[in-house]
């Protein structure tokens, strides 16, 4: 963290006056959004905000209507009712200057062409005025792809370099993408991650859908839950990490009594077995540590929260009992 | 240069223009390679056609097979040049919207700065001169062959008739192009513009003979085309103006249903 007077020195009022941080506009407005194909209701008055620079994770299990929303925010798919605005523009008027000025990166990229990926990604360039060849190298070197062969030929992980490539290739304000990491290995996905986060750093703001918040639990600031077509939740992924349970073992030089630990704030679920403590950790593991320091410590495991579960039990939790509404 | 919609779906389809236009020449250099030792046989042809009922004739265009114009309407532009040029055109048209959406490559393309009703024209222009290509295949075809087999027709009218059965192809082939827009769906597109020829073939052929089923020639493409006999008279512009204005028209209405749906889903 930088010290708190660090922008008085590095972030000067812009010429003109104009305040920075006056309140700017949501990148991305959805208000009582509703989707019919047909007699089928896809989605039942989404609400939705994203702010200008943010990395905003969009979850749900498949077929919750993220796809669905994703499309109405390009103009793909008509929504029945609501307003949407991206980037202060009405997708169904303004759809040609919004496309401008998105990166989007289909759940389910589909290339057919016999031609290079480097030609389809110049032509899809050309579509946007043109990007530089020195640019789309760049981005297929750090994700590894391979831009001479013919892109009908390539696996779904390849495919999927290609997609992100033509995402994030023209520097778009925002980048919508559905499903980001699928088919990317772990050191890919980490590479994918450390580019999201160059956008962010850039002023920026990211989109991303995933069915599983593990994907984007590590770049998201905060993140919606969508179910059967509704919104569930909106969490600040800080307060969610902060919230989180980790599981904690400690094992010490000698035996320790299990009463020391019994009542540490936040310790639950304790087990002590001779020199070896075992528990879980809600919130900050600062009182357990302190504790812990008062003896000789050999070892100090602790398993990466799992927001997963505290996510998905708690708000279907919630949900079923009638809270969400 | 920079690539546009209209290049890139050309580029993508010039394996398919370079096929197509093998047969078409193929087709008509065959036929019209028989000129010689049909026209030398005459007598004997016009004598075995006599002995055919008059109907069937009509129905089939063999009125006078013992002239170039005759000969050569009755086969190459009668029936198997505008059904290769039909069949090219119609897929190509399914393809370009329909067949893109359900291969699932049309989302990206309209995920980026493009309007639908651009790439919806954009593509037509190109089923246009891929189907002009086409024309010009036949045309070229029959010029060259020409002083060989000495088919002694003048080139205006060999462009005028090769323009005709290139027009019935682009008409379904904007039929296909627009039914594909409209749905999104491949088969239908194609379903559409099959129906179409059929039904526009038999109007010029069957409703010569059946006096109900006349009506169906002013939906025949294969009648604007076709009847004027663009051989033996040259260009007919009334016609002419209608084989262009009904793909434009078909396009603008697949546009409107274009605009109008969701994409992809």
């Amino acid at each position: 963290m930088p010290p708190f007077w660090e922008h008085l020195f590095w972030n000067p009022v812009p010429e003109g006056g104009a305040l920075v941080h006056a309140a700017p506009d949501p990148v991305i407005d959805i208000r009582g959004l509703t989707k019919d194909y047909g007699a089928h209701r896809a989605l039942f008055g989404l609400d939705l905000s994203v702010r200008a620079g943010e990395v905003f994770g969009f979850l749900g299990p498949n077929g919750a209507g993220k796809s669905t929303t994703i499309r109405v925010l390009l103009d793909l798919v008509r929504r029945s009712g609501g307003e949407v605005r991206v980037l202060g523009l009405d997708p169904r008027t303004d759809g040609v200057a919004i496309r401008r000025r998105v990166g989007y990166l289909p759940g389910d990229l589909v290339l057919t062409s016999r031609r290079t990926a480097r030609d389809l990604l110049a032509y899809l360039g050309d579509l946007r005025g043109g990007v530089p060849a020195a640019r789309i190298a760049e981005l297929a070197e750090r994700l590894d792809l391979d831009l001479s062969r013919p892109v009908r030929s390539l696996s779904k992980g390849n495919r999927q370099k290609v997609g992100l490539v033509q995402a994030f290739m023209h520097r778009p304000e925002l980048l919508v993408l559905d499903e980001p990491t699928s088919g990317l290995d772990p050191l890919l996905q980490r590479e994918f991650l450390e580019m999201v986060q160059e956008v962010r750093a850039e002023g920026r703001t990211v989109f991303m859908s995933s069915h599983v918040l593990s994907e984007v639990q590590d770049v998201a600031d905060r993140a919606a839950v969508v179910r059967r077509g509704r919104l569930v939740a909106v969490e600040d992924m800080d307060a969610l990490r902060r919230r989180a349970a980790r599981r904690v073992r400690v094992r010490f030089a000698a035996p320790v009594a299990a009463a020391e630990f019994a009542s540490l704030a936040g310790v639950r679920d304790l087990h002590v077995d001779g020199d070896t403590v075992r528990c879980v950790v809600e919130g900050s593991p600062d009182a357990l540590v302190k504790q812990a320091a008062r003896h000789t410590v050999l070892e100090f495991d602790s398993a990466e929260p799992d927001l997963e579960d505290l996510f998905f039990t708690y708000y279907t939790d919630r949900e079923e009992s009638g809270d969400a509404a | 240069m920079r690539r546009s919609v209209f290049g890139r779906f050309l580029r993508d389809h010039l394996r398919a223009l370079v096929g197509w236009g093998v047969g078409v020449a193929a087709v008509t250099a065959l036929y019209s390679a028989f000129w010689p030792s049909m026209r030398d046989s005459s007598g004997a042809m016009d004598a075995y056609l006599e002995s055919l009922p008059q109907g069937l004739l009509e129905t089939m265009g063999w009125n006078s097979l013992s002239t170039a114009e005759g000969y050569l309407g009755a086969t190459v532009f009668g029936l198997l040049v505008p059904a290769l040029l039909v069949i090219a055109a119609a897929v190509l048209g399914a393809r370009a919207i329909a067949g893109d959406e359900e291969d699932g490559g049309l989302e990206l393309l309209l995920a980026h700065p493009v309007s639908r009703t651009g790439v919806l024209v954009q593509r037509f222009a190109a089923l246009t001169v891929f189907v002009a290509v086409l024309g010009a295949v036949v045309f070229g075809t029959l010029l060259l062959l020409g002083p060989a087999i000495d088919i002694g027709l003048p080139a205006d009218r060999l462009l005028a008739a090769s323009t005709a059965v290139a027009l019935i192809g682009l008409v379904h082939g904007a039929a296909a192009l627009a039914v594909g827009a409209a749905t999104g769906r491949r088969a239908l597109a194609l379903g559409a513009a099959a129906v179409l020829a059929v039904v526009g073939y038999l109007g010029h052929t069957l409703a010569r003979q059946v006096e109900e089923l006349e009506w169906l020639r002013f939906a025949s493409a294969f009648h604007y085309a076709l009847e004027p006999d663009p051989l033996a008279n040259g260009f007919d512009p009334a016609p002419t103006a209608v084989l262009l204005a009904v793909p434009v028209v078909l396009v603008a209405l697949g546009a409107a249903a274009f605009n109008r749906r969701d994409v992809g889903v």
